[in-house]
């Protein structure tokens, strides 16, 4: 087809026809902001708007700055929500058309799709969120159900062990072999008896400060003033401090005695940690093990101070209530 | 006689390994801790040779992290690790951490003194793998390093693009690979497989540990 026949075939009426068959609205304005070109979907959208006919670039700009009530504009945002229940995005460009004449062009573009995916998107990441948080949670606690588990499977292979003990022993006895003390029937009941015993003999339960001591007996004696928090975390890291601090006191200080004072006050706990060793030379560089400490108590919510110098001091406060000491 | 020194929180598992101790003609039981953290300054304060020392204890204190410290500060104590769980990064950990031996509780009993007996020797005893877990259609055998890897960090991190930052890769990476898992394991999303990881204690969240391939 020659240039002469698309010419004659696209005559203004054609291009006006596929203008209006567009799903997209669009629309010209000249530079002096009167409309000069406008589909059928942008003169429904502007309809819809404004409630009347827009003929001008500022009145439409205004419109689409506030709608009118058949629609919506969350937030001031990029989407409108007509009453159809269609979503829209409007785009502006500024354009130079034959003769170098400067038109803007909006061009309105159906998102409804789009934008419904996002929603469900949006949706499904909360949800997502809300499962990962889920699997958090339950790692926390997979520590928790493994211990009981290995304790269930033992309790499991006692059992088990004493039933085939019996079932040995009665099949040996009842073909009157008689049996001797290093018999293996004997030494299985034995061991078991004495698995059993040993569970039933447990000493009153150890608290971590009871077990520190005496782990450090012989060497460094602690000695604590008041008692440790009711609250379990603040308990926990008073004793770890101290376990800390107890480490320390023996490698560098030759410490024999380590004194451990904590007082509550408005809803926290202070630990004041001091020794009978050398004092340091210098400041103290906090290395791993400090380093690690202080972590876990500023984690907890908690504060760490280290005193050098004329003695070595660590005060530890930790919160005993809901609330944090650090923001 | 060889003094032993047991970590272990789990009472009745406690118990259980004293009374291997007490009743071999070798071994004498040095003590016995439940938490982990205490047992530098016990092998401080009193004589040890070996220590069979749990991984998790008390307060979830890692006993990998204290055979690290013990084994720099006290050479000459043997450690042997044990535990019950088949968390696929404990014998790595473990053989960083410098621990002598590693024993899983759930095989025979017997085997604790023969590993006892071997590592005091001054042999190295490891299992060759974590035990085998059925994850869905396969095995963990067919997960590659790299795929547990971002596994463990996906259900740290909660979200790709954390996770991709932690290891220093692309979300997209993380995705390919997650991809890969889901369509090994055949377990339709990412969520029900962090479900069974988890509930086979392949991996065993620790938000506190750093992250080493």
């Amino acid at each position: 087809m020659s240039i002469f026949n698309i010419r004659k075939k696209l005559g203004p009426d054609a291009i006006r026809e596929s203008l209006d068959n567009l799903p997209s609205g669009i629309c010209f304005f000249d530079s002096n902001g009167f409309l000069k070109l406008c589909n059928r979907t942008m003169h429904k959208l502007s309809f819809e708007l404004s409630g009347h006919d827009v003929q001008y670039l500022k009145e439409f700009e205004e419109v689409l700055k506030s709608p009118g009530n058949k629609c919506t504009r969350p937030m001031n945002g990029k989407y409108y929500f007509m009453a159809d229940g269609t979503v829209w995005m409007f785009a502006r460009k500024r354009i130079l058309g034959a003769g170098y004449q400067r038109y803007t062009e909006y061009i309105a573009s159906d998102v409804s799709e789009l934008y419904a995916r996002m929603d469900e998107l949006g949706n499904n990441n909360k949800k997502l969120l809300e499962m990962a948080s889920e699997i958090k949670k339950m790692s926390a606690n997979v520590l928790t159900i493994a211990r009981e588990e290995e304790t269930l499977s033992m309790k499991m292979r006692v059992h088990d062990e004493m039933g085939r003990s019996l079932i040995a022993a009665r099949r040996l006895l009842s073909q009157g072999v008689l049996l001797e003390k290093d018999n293996p029937v004997i030494e299985s009941w034995k061991s078991t008896i004495e698995l059993l015993k040993r569970g039933n003999d447990e000493p009153e339960k150890k608290d971590m400060l009871d077990e520190l001591r005496e782990a450090c007996k012989g060497m460094l004696n602690i000695r604590l003033k008041g008692t440790l928090p009711e609250k379990e975390e603040a308990a926990y890291l008073i004793v770890v401090a101290t376990r800390e601090c107890v480490t320390n006191a023996m490698r560098y200080a030759n410490a024999t005695e380590l004194f451990l004072e904590v007082t509550q006050n408005e809803g926290k706990a202070i630990a004041k940690i001091t020794n009978n060793g050398t004092p340091p030379r210098g400041w103290i560089v906090e290395g791993g093990g400090l380093s690690s400490l202080r972590r876990k108590i500023e984690r907890a919510g908690g504060l760490m101070e280290i005193r050098s110098l004329p003695t070595f001091e660590l005060t530890v406060i930790l919160p005993c209530d809901e609330w944090r000491l650090m923001t | 006689m060889t003094k032993v020194l047991i970590v272990e929180d789990q009472k009745m598992a406690r118990d259980n390994m004293v009374g291997y101790v007490e009743a071999s003609e070798n071994y004498t039981l040095a003590g016995t801790l439940k938490n982990a953290g205490s047992a530098e300054v016990f092998c401080a304060s009193h004589p040890v040779d070996l220590i069979l020392m749990d991984v998790c204890t008390e307060y979830d204190e890692s006993g990998l992290e204290a055979a690290a410290v013990i084994k720099k500060r006290y050479p000459s104590i043997k450690i042997i690790i044990v535990t019950s769980m088949v968390e696929c990064s404990f014998l790595d950990r473990a053989r960083e951490a410098s621990a002598d031996s590693f024993w899983y509780k759930e095989t025979e009993t017997e085997e604790l003194l023969n590993v006892m007996d071997r590592t005091m020797a001054g042999e190295r005893v490891y299992p060759e793998r974590t035990p085998e877990v059925k994850l869905g259609l396969t095995t963990s055998y067919h997960l590659t390093g790299t795929e547990l890897l971002v596994l463990r960090t996906l259900m740290e991190s909660g979200n790709y693009q954390e996770a991709a930052d932690k290891i220093g890769c692309t979300e997209r990476n993380i995705r390919f690979h997650l991809n890969n898992i889901l369509d090994k394991t055949g377990y339709r999303n990412r969520f029900e497989l962090c479900m069974a990881v988890s509930q086979k204690k392949l991996i065993i969240v620790d938000p506190d540990r750093e992250l080493s391939e």
